[in-house]
């Protein structure tokens, strides 16, 4: 049977990478006795898999697991169980941080990845006086300013060559708002919504959208000071 | 909780998993319900700590004991330090991100001496003065300092960290360390009650007091060293006394010995780390101890006698552990697998128990035997890893020096079967600077690598296959109670020539020649071998900067040059170099107090002596599971469990 997990990650367990999360999911599944459809050949491995990679440090509230399992044993015991109950074992043994919202059987074609398109995100940016550059006090001036134009060029590391080359992002931003928050006092902050096309045809990282609008302000911000959520995934077929 | 700035600190750091905790399995306890808190230090990065199993071992008793709370203390990598440093963050431990000064007891454990300017540089991480007496004087200002511990192998010879340590724990620490987190809750207990003024001296005081005098425990401050003076001729500057100078103190430290060890805790419940560790899996120890007695080796000396656990509760501790960590792969530890009295049972049932269950095994150091070829044929299927070979010495003169069981008929058999069974990787670990050696005994070593080559040409032909042959070799270092701890150890110079002369003549197509840093490995043995004054060059030398001196990329050999010329005149040597000399290059006399002859570690000096005259006349000794060597661990305790 193919099942999809829905789930959260926030809190510390976002410093630990979309790699080493899915080996606490496959540890996870051995220890809760649910058998996994292994892949054929030298190398067998479980059939699982993301829909989307997360970025290190980034916290989602919408994120997805696909997974096959082998309900029936050698000698014929049903094994596993129905889909609450997966549900119920693997939810006693998420690491903090790793919030299982639901489970569904899998009726999509192909993989969760292939089916993603888009995804929202939630940028949040401090604003410390001073260092806000030309950033102006009216959200929807920021917006006219930031989206206003037919090319939003920014460098990025190409995957093989890794070196730097221009890209036009404003295509790949389907929709964005801008949100000033609690201005004037120490906690103020910039908030962004962003709905980017992700997925294998088209992908925009929400680093290149903020590395734009700190250049387009001459905002001087650090990195580090810059919080992410992921708020949903799209895909193409209806699936949760 | 992960504060803001942490937070921050963290985004900026490579690998920020190594400091947030919260990983499957960890111990959470109510800190208000506890006695003692113990932080468990290992002087290196999250992933090599991780990797020891010896922390899973204890971590497990003593969170098993609700009286005690044992946290995780990593070193930081350099990037994650300067960040610290900069915002005055305090080394935190991993479970509760408590400062470690806040503990009642930090304890390191000691597995090879480059980690030791680690130790300091985690003392001062933690606010905490480095040295021993700075630590008291703090204290009787008010301040809460904890009682700082060290175990573990290399506090088999505690001397070289006796100013910076308050208590070292000796030999087994199964039931010792235990023991000792609750005579410090009950002597915290005790002043709680007495209401003391003073209570942080006397808490310590009154714990020190009760358990000075135990077996395992060594307490540096009651032990007063006197040394030669210049005019002592070839004994100048060597050790003249050790002398205990408590009421308390025993003459000698009598390690701490588990004797039966089936019937000893072990984890099933381990932490299962988040991000990459250097072994990551399920590990059981089959047995302690080793029975072949090579003379360099001082795990077969100091871990004896041979005590070993029951089948059967291996493969339950193996199946609990799998089930409660999700591991994919199982390992054994121990000295040398293949000894196990009943391994080819165990192999069998284990590899039917992994293979229903998705589990690959591993089974290191196997004696190459036909039995190993079958299972290793059956575990490692089409992904055959390389076979390695340990003759340690590249002649049979030598490995009879060195008392190594192994001749050159088992390697070019073994190798043989190998090349049939398509194995396609053969590795040999080798020693240079062993005593006795001779440019023949190099020779010998790239003869070994040559043949079997020939011997794969023999069986696949001309062309001979994609076969490689990866030839070792590291330095030998003189380690503490074993029947080399008096010999010289080559010079940087000499290692470096011998260096040489094995890249000319392993020249060989298909064989691939690593060897060990020369400088990492004599500064090694000045740690193994030192007395209490080489605190001082340890100390200089971290003061320059040195941390992390067993990696490669962070070794800095002009800043431990500059240590040792600093502390020459100090100790009572004309420069850097003689200081060295000292304690490295010189053959130690036979009646020469050594540094570490008040730790008793069972093992007789006149067994010692005895091994290290049979070596200077290339006689061996027998396994002593052919019949008793004498070695003396049996006068305390009972071999063979």
């Amino acid at each position: 049977m193919k099942y999809v997990i829905r789930f959260q990650k926030t809190g510390v367990i976002c410093y630990t990478s979309h790699l080493d999360i899915m080996k606490v999911f496959k540890r996870s599944f051995k220890r809760a006795g649910i058998r996994l459809a292994y892949s054929q050949g030298f190398n067998p491995h479980p059939k699982m898999g993301f829909a989307q990679p997360l970025s290190l440090g980034y916290e989602s509230m919408d994120e997805y697991i696909e997974f096959e399992t082998v309900d029936v044993a050698e000698d014929g015991a049903q094994v596993n169980g129905d889909k609450q109950m997966i549900l119920d074992k693997m939810r006693a043994l998420m690491p903090e941080g790793l919030e299982l919202i639901s489970i569904k059987e899998a009726t999509h074609p192909k993989t969760l990845a292939a089916n993603t398109v888009a995804a929202d995100y939630q940028i949040e940016i401090p604003l410390p006086e001073g260092r806000t550059g030309s950033l102006p006090a009216d959200a929807g001036e920021i917006w006219h300013i930031y989206m206003d134009r037919d090319e939003i060029i920014t460098l990025k590391k190409q995957k093989k060559k890794k070196d730097l080359v221009p890209v036009n992002i404003r295509p790949k931003i389907r929709e964005i708002t801008f949100y000033l928050i609690d201005t004037g006092t120490p906690d103020a902050m910039l908030r962004i919504e962003a709905c980017l096309d992700s997925g294998s045809d088209s992908n925009l990282s929400p680093e290149l959208v903020i590395t734009t609008i700190l250049d387009t302000f001459g905002m001087e911000i650090p990195r580090n000071e810059i919080s992410v959520t992921r708020k949903k995934i799209h895909f193409k077929e209806i699936l949760t | 909780m992960i504060d803001r700035e942490l937070d921050s600190i963290l985004k900026c750091v490579e690998k920020p998993a190594r400091y947030t905790g919260g990983e499957v399995n960890i111990a959470r306890k109510d800190i208000g319900s506890v006695d003692v808190r113990m932080g468990f230090a290992f002087p290196d990065t999250y992933e090599i700590g991780m990797s020891y199993m010896g922390m899973q071992i204890l971590y497990s008793i003593l969170n098993n004991n609700d009286r005690i709370y044992c946290e995780r203390l990593f070193a930081p990598a350099g990037d994650m330090e300067k960040l610290m440093r900069d915002r005055g963050r305090k080394l935190f431990t991993l479970e509760t991100f408590t400062p470690a000064g806040e503990l009642d007891l930090l304890g390191f454990t000691l597995q090879y001496e480059m980690s030791y300017t680690n130790v300091l540089n985690m003392l001062d991480l933690a606010g905490l003065p480095v040295r021993r007496s700075d630590r008291l004087e703090a204290a009787a200002r008010g301040e809460h300092m904890p009682v700082i511990l060290a175990g573990g192998p290399c506090a088999f010879n505690p001397e070289p960290l006796a100013d910076f340590i308050d208590v070292f724990l000796i030999g087994d620490g199964e039931e010792l360390l235990e023991k000792v987190c609750e005579a410090y809750a009950d002597a915290k207990a005790a002043a709680a009650d007495a209401a003391a003024c003073d209570a942080a001296h006397d808490v310590r005081s009154a714990f020190l007091g009760k358990i000075a005098g135990w077996d395992g425990v060594y307490i540096p401050e009651f032990y007063e060293v006197e040394y030669y003076d210049s005019e002592a001729g070839d004994l100048a500057s060597t050790v003249k006394a050790i002398k205990p100078v408590h009421e308390m103190a025993p003459e000698r430290v009598i390690r701490a010995v588990v004797p039966d060890i089936d019937k000893a805790a072990f984890p099933t419940c381990n932490i299962v780390p988040f991000i990459d560790t250097v072994h990551d899996r399920s590990v059981v120890e089959t047995f302690r101890g080793c029975t072949r007695g090579c003379r360099f080796c001082q795990a077969g000396m100091i871990y004896r006698p041979v005590r070993e656990r029951k089948p059967e509760t291996i493969k339950h501790l193996a199946m609990e552990q799998l089930a409660n960590t999700g591991h994919e792969e199982l390992s054994l530890l121990s000295l040398s697998t293949s000894d196990y009295s009943q391994f080819e049972e165990l192999a069998v049932d284990l590899m039917g128990l992994c293979k229903a269950q998705n589990v690959a095994l591993s089974l290191p150091s196997l004696r190459l035997d036909s039995f190993s070829f079958k299972v290793l044929d059956e575990i490692q299927g089409y992904r055959k890893s390389g076979l390695t070979f340990a003759p340690e010495a590249g002649t049979q003169r030598l490995r009879d020096v060195i008392n190594k069981n192994i001749t050159e008929d088992d390697i070019y058999s073994a190798v043989r079967q190998a090349v049939e069974l398509g194995w396609e990787h053969i590795k040999l670990y080798f020693m240079i600077g062993l005593p006795g050696e001779t440019y023949e005994d190099l020779d010998g070593i790239a003869e070994i690598a040559r043949r079997i080559m020939d011997i794969n040409y023999e069986i696949r032909g001309r062309k001979g296959g994609r076969f490689r042959v990866t030839v070792s070799v590291s330095n030998f270092v003189p380690k503490p109670h074993t029947p080399f701890q008096w010999e010289a150890q080559d010079r940087p110079e000499d290692f470096i020539e011998k260096h040489n002369y094995l890249s000319g003549k392993l020249r060989i197509k298909g064989v691939t020649f690593n060897y060990h840093e020369t400088h990492t490995s004599n500064l090694e043995a000045v740690f193994a071998r030192g007395d209490r004054r080489t605190g001082r060059i340890l100390e200089e030398a971290w003061k320059n900067g040195c941390t992390f001196d067993a990696w490669t990329e962070h070794f800095r050999p002009e800043l431990w040059e500059d240590a040792f010329a600093r502390c020459a005149a100090e100790l009572g040597f004309a420069d850097g170099k003689s200081l060295e000399a000292f304690y490295n290059y010189r053959k130690r006399r036979e009646d020469e107090i050594l540094p570490w002859d008040h730790i008793d570690s069972f093992i007789d000096r006149q067994f010692l002596l005895t091994e290290k005259h049979k070596a200077e006349a290339a006689q061996t000794t027998p396994d002593c599971r052919l019949g008793c060597n004498l070695c003396g661990v049996n006068e305390h305790t009972e071999c063979f469990v």
